[in-house]
């Protein structure tokens, strides 16, 4: 259950990286790291994983290919197939979100729960 | 120097993936290993290893594999009909010669099994009769070939069988030629598959499925006791022992109806491609034996009915996969992959 969720996790971290620009595979390491304030730490083996997954689905592309330092790098596109299913994910962790605030607040949930920064 | 060492190391780590998939990606995994590793660092991190050797079974397993090689739906469905229908036939080969086996031990009426001695002290003419029967078994080792990646030789073992079974069975009696059909277009299949370490992910769920029917068939009684000619050849045995499980009233046909739904809902399919392959697998499997119905009463239970309810059970899951993605539903997450670049 943890696994599924957090692979889940990854995959949305994944496609957000991209969302600016293509990326190369350590490029996508990096960058989930920092919009994840360093919590998602993802390993080479789970990266193609996800992207081998999400080039099947269609909601990533290879962009272009370039040798630098003699390795090879290739970089990632978000589709807007891609771009798609993010937002709509997007906007359904946005209503969860909203939906549990909403119930803590009726609850009377102390202020310091309801501002966040908490483990997620 | 250091960076040498740990380079060799991770390409040494790399050939935990399958050979065609190191061969599209290897490189580029290594170069983003390079890239993460810190300076000084001599062996691959622990963490890497234990995920590098999960991507190695996903992609052997097919679990995660070729993204980026598939370029069509065609190409997901050739390879699914590919793999499915090995899968059935090397199921179908399994329990034939085991029932053959068992058939013998119980009833030492059955003179045609190999098990019999005398087939072999009546020549080689009486072997060849007995060869169609057992050729299926093979397709279990063109099964293991493709898990171990090995496509070549597996395209040429399905071709040899299908062309010995094709031969053998010529003039022969029409049952025999459910399987040949079946062979010839897995066997076609199987030569259009392109990118080896292609999706795998319908094995394990059929060897599951396979395991569950095949201690079905071990463990239900009435299969002793069908009779020992040549149609109690599987798949008609297994039908015959899936029927015999929901005999309670007419309650079989319904159950046959719901294994088909849930053999394609183990399957967890994204896009309608799946089911589609699996419906037409089913109908090559059992489609002549439908047709042929009115000609062969002599089978047990008489009629049909089970069987029409499976097929009409995948293809009515394999139209309302269809039917769900036109609609919307999945389609946005499986979209249509294009072309990427491998």
């Amino acid at each position: 259950m943890s696994s599924s969720s957090s692979r889940t996790e990854q995959t949305f971290q994944i496609l957000t990286a991209l969302v600016d620009g293509p990326l190369h595979g350590y490029g996508i390491i990096q960058e989930v790291a920092r919009l994840s304030d360093g919590r998602t730490s993802l390993r080479v083996g789970t990266l193609y994983g996800a992207l081998d997954r999400l080039s099947g689905e269609g909601l990533l592309v290879l962009d272009r290919e370039e040798t630098v330092s003699g390795r090879l790098r290739r970089y990632y596109r978000l589709t807007d197939v891609g771009a798609q299913v993010l937002a709509d994910d997007a906007e359904r962790l946005v209503r969860q979100a909203s939906v549990a605030l909403e119930r803590l607040k009726k609850r009377g949930a102390p202020r310091a729960a309801l501002g966040g920064g908490g483990t997620a | 120097m250091s960076g040498e060492r740990l380079e060799r190391r991770y390409r040494r780590l790399l050939r935990i993936l399958p050979k065609s998939y190191r061969e599209a990606r290897g490189e580029e995994l290594l170069s983003t290993l390079m890239d993460g590793s810190e300076e000084g660092r001599t062996r691959p991190e622990l963490r890497e290893v234990l995920s590098l050797a999960r991507l190695g079974v996903r992609a052997r397993l097919g679990r995660a594999a070729d993204g980026a090689l598939v370029t069509t739906r065609t190409g997901e469905m050739v390879r699914t009909v590919a793999l499915t229908g090995t899968t059935l036939l090397a199921f179908v080969g399994l329990t034939q010669l085991a029932l053959i086996v068992a058939n013998a031990r119980s009833n030492p009426a059955i003179t045609w099994t190999w098990s019999d001695p005398s087939v072999f002290t009546l020549g080689p003419r009486h072997r060849l009769d007995i060869l169609p029967y057992e050729i299926p078994a093979c397709w279990s080792a063109v099964l293991g070939l493709i898990t171990l990646g090995w496509w070549r030789t597996a395209r040429i073992l399905a071709l040899t069988m299908f062309l010995a079974s094709a031969y053998l069975t010529d003039g022969m009696e029409l049952a025999l030629h459910e399987e040949t059909v079946l062979a010839g277009i897995v066997t076609a299949a199987l030569f259009a598959v392109r990118g080896a370490h292609a999706r795998r992910a319908l094995v394990p769920g059929l060897l599951a499925t396979a395991v569950v029917l095949g201690l079905g068939a071990v463990v239900y009684e009435g299969q002793k006791t069908l009779p020992s000619s040549p149609e109690s050849r599987l798949p008609i045995r297994m039908f015959e022992v899936l029927q015999g499980w929901g005999q309670t009233e007419n309650r079989h046909a319904m159950v046959l109806a719901a294994l088909a739904m849930a053999a394609v809902g183990v399957l967890g399919y994204r896009s309608s491609v799946r089911p589609v392959a699996l419906a037409v697998v089913a109908v090559a499997a059992i489609g002549p034996d439908l047709i042929l119905a009115s000609q062969r009463p002599y089978y047990v239970g008489g009629d049909r009915i089970p069987l029409a309810f499976f097929a009409g059970g995948l293809v009515l899951v394999a139209a309302l996969a269809a039917l769900k993605e036109r609609l919307g539903g999945r389609s946005a997450r499986s979209g249509t992959p294009g072309a990427v670049a491998g």
